[in-house]
């Protein structure tokens, strides 16, 4: 029964569709109007695999970098390394930045497929090409609103981070169609044995099958090379083409948001400026800026690495905040809300755990390297712990919240 | 419309994707404030027609200018200068119009990216020259 439905379901699908009169198969929809050996069906494979790889790697670190923003319940992130977002996020802006030219070598080879005659052969085959259209126009998404997000440009009406998350399922998903799809062909395009001996039909001197896929790997090694000095030191001298530099900005390293476009700078400058410890605790207090300078001081080296790929790391000087927690007697399990002078925007405030609260590397920092904190980095007061993404290192302090 | 061979267990795939891509849409849907729906659709579908409709079309046209128009010793070399300048004019795009920039925040996009294209450039052609030069065809001197 269930065997029959299903015979007859695949019929169906498969039954063909009128074909549109020959007559306007024009221009690329001819027969043979692609000429280059090169959109192959082995290059084709090799090319879908590597980016099958980079994007599940873009996906897997994105979907991290969303959970850590806003953690489900289930979801708990370490305080250690130290440095494992950081690594994360670096890779998901640099494997972004490196499918670039893989995804425009693919789409390239395949691109006669686009043009096949009839446009659409049945309903399977109707269904198959609205899966490429969502893997198409995800992939491109996903790459154009990346890469737009890393330059700080927003084109867009919409929030790039919603959009780049909900566009990141929809491409995953086609991917995963596709992959479906193409298993048998990809596989047996892999194991055909290589024609050594056959002629070489494309024009000579022509770049060969292998000869394109390594200029495709160089494309790829050289924006890697020229970008990823934003968060590798020791390339920093060949990033021409990052958008930030690590050392670049004041006191030494980059700024997100700065006092001015946060709106802070009468308030972080008003002497009556004051740290207030309060919510679920016994003894809520309020501390003045002198009186928190005047609290053991730690030093903390650790990295601010924020969502768009750079990174950071210098020594932090401030005010443990499970001291702050322990004088206001807040129970040792609680969660903590830290706030910003900001009065608007989804980033005036932040959640740490209660693994993160406690830890002995998170400080309210009031000094950089040796120096008092400037403005733009969250004078009077910051907060910087270990292994966060730098939107959640809120600036601008004024308020600890038990929860 | 090719009748390629299929995997057995394809449905499994088609199952999950589709339902991932139902989530994706339907989360579209339920942060419409930030993913704003119509504007999503506008970029999701552009991304694919001006990829397929403007960029592919010109990238065909100047591979095949390069193997119409440049001799059969430089063309594999050309193919590939090509091919990597390409990928950095459009990776240099977003930072060279410079549209991130800036008054009150310095360290966001620091350089002369326009300048910096046109070293990265330079260095592909110098390349490609060098490589050129190497493999010329060479009279084998009398003896």
């Amino acid at each position: 029964m269930v065997r029959r439905t299903a015979r007859a379901l695949s019929a169906l699908l498969r039954r063909p569709l009128p074909a549109p009169p020959d007559s306007v198969r024009l221009g690329p929809l001819r027969d043979g109007a692609f000429t280059s050996r090169l959109h192959d069906e082995r290059n084709a494979a090799l090319l879908g695999i590597a980016l099958g790889v980079s994007f599940t790697v873009c996906f897997v670190t994105g979907v991290l970098s969303h959970a850590i923003q806003h953690p489900p319940s289930w979801f708990a992130w370490p305080t250690r390394p130290v440095s494992l977002y950081r690594v994360t996020q670096g890779l998901h802006v640099a494997t972004g930045l490196a499918s670039i030219p893989l995804l425009f070598a693919k789409l390239w080879t395949v691109f006669p497929k686009l043009w096949s005659w009839p446009p659409v052969a049945n309903i399977s085959h109707a269904l198959e090409r609205l899966s490429l259209l969502a893997l198409v126009g995800g992939a491109t998404f996903m790459l154009f609103t990346g890469l737009a997000n890393i330059a700080l440009w927003y084109p867009f009406a919409f929030f790039f981070p919603s959009a780049h998350y909900m566009g990141a399922f929809i491409t995953i998903g086609a991917l995963l169609i596709h992959i479906g799809t193409k298993a048998t062909v990809t596989r047996r395009a892999l194991s055909r044995q290589l024609e050594a001996g056959q002629p070489y039909l494309g024009a000579p001197g022509a770049l060969t099958r292998r000869g394109f896929l390594w200029s495709v790997v160089a494309a790829s090694g050289a924006v890697t090379l020229t970008t990823v000095g934003q968060t590798v030191g020791p390339l920093r001298r060949l990033a021409l083409l990052a958008p930030r530099l690590p050392d670049r900005g004041v006191q030494g390293f980059p700024v997100n948001r700065s006092a001015a476009a946060a709106g802070v700078i009468d308030r972080a400058h008003d002497p009556g400026y004051t740290i207030t410890v309060a919510g679920g605790v016994p003894r809520p207090f309020v501390v003045g800026i002198d009186e928190l300078r005047a609290m053991p001081m730690y030093e903390a080296q650790l990295p601010i690495a924020c969502v768009e790929g750079w990174s950071a790391s210098p020594r932090w000087t401030g005010v443990r905040l499970r001291d702050l927690l322990d004088r206001a007697g807040a129970q040792a399990t609680a969660a903590v809300r830290i706030e910003s002078l900001q009065q608007t925007g989804r980033y005036r405030s932040s959640v740490l755990t209660s693994d993160q609260a406690r830890d002995h590397l998170t400080l309210l920092a009031v000094a950089v390297d040796g120096e008092p904190l400037h403005l733009d980095h969250g004078f009077p007061c910051r907060l910087i712990a270990a292994n966060r993404p730098g939107v959640m290192q809120t600036k601008w302090v004024t308020k600890v919240v038990v929860l | 419309m090719t009748s390629e061979p299929r995997w057995r267990y394809r449905w499994i795939l088609y199952a999950v994707g589709a339902a991932t891509i139902g989530g994706g849409i339907r989360g579209v849907f339920i942060d419409a404030v930030g993913a704003h729906p119509l504007e999503f659709a506008k970029f999701f579908v552009g991304s694919a027609v001006v990829h397929d409709g403007i960029i592919a079309p010109l990238v065909v046209f100047a591979g095949w200018l390069a193997v119409r128009r440049v001799p059969a010793r430089a063309r594999g070399v050309v193919q590939t200068a090509l091919l990597v300048s390409g990928t950095f004019v459009v990776v240099a795009l977003p930072v060279v119009a410079g549209f991130g920039r800036r008054a009150d925040n310095s360290s966001a996009l620091p350089q002369n990216y326009g300048l910096n294209l046109v070293l990265l450039l330079a260095l592909v052609w110098l390349v490609a020259g060098i490589r050129l030069w190497w493999t010329r065809p060479r009279r084998i001197a009398d003896e």
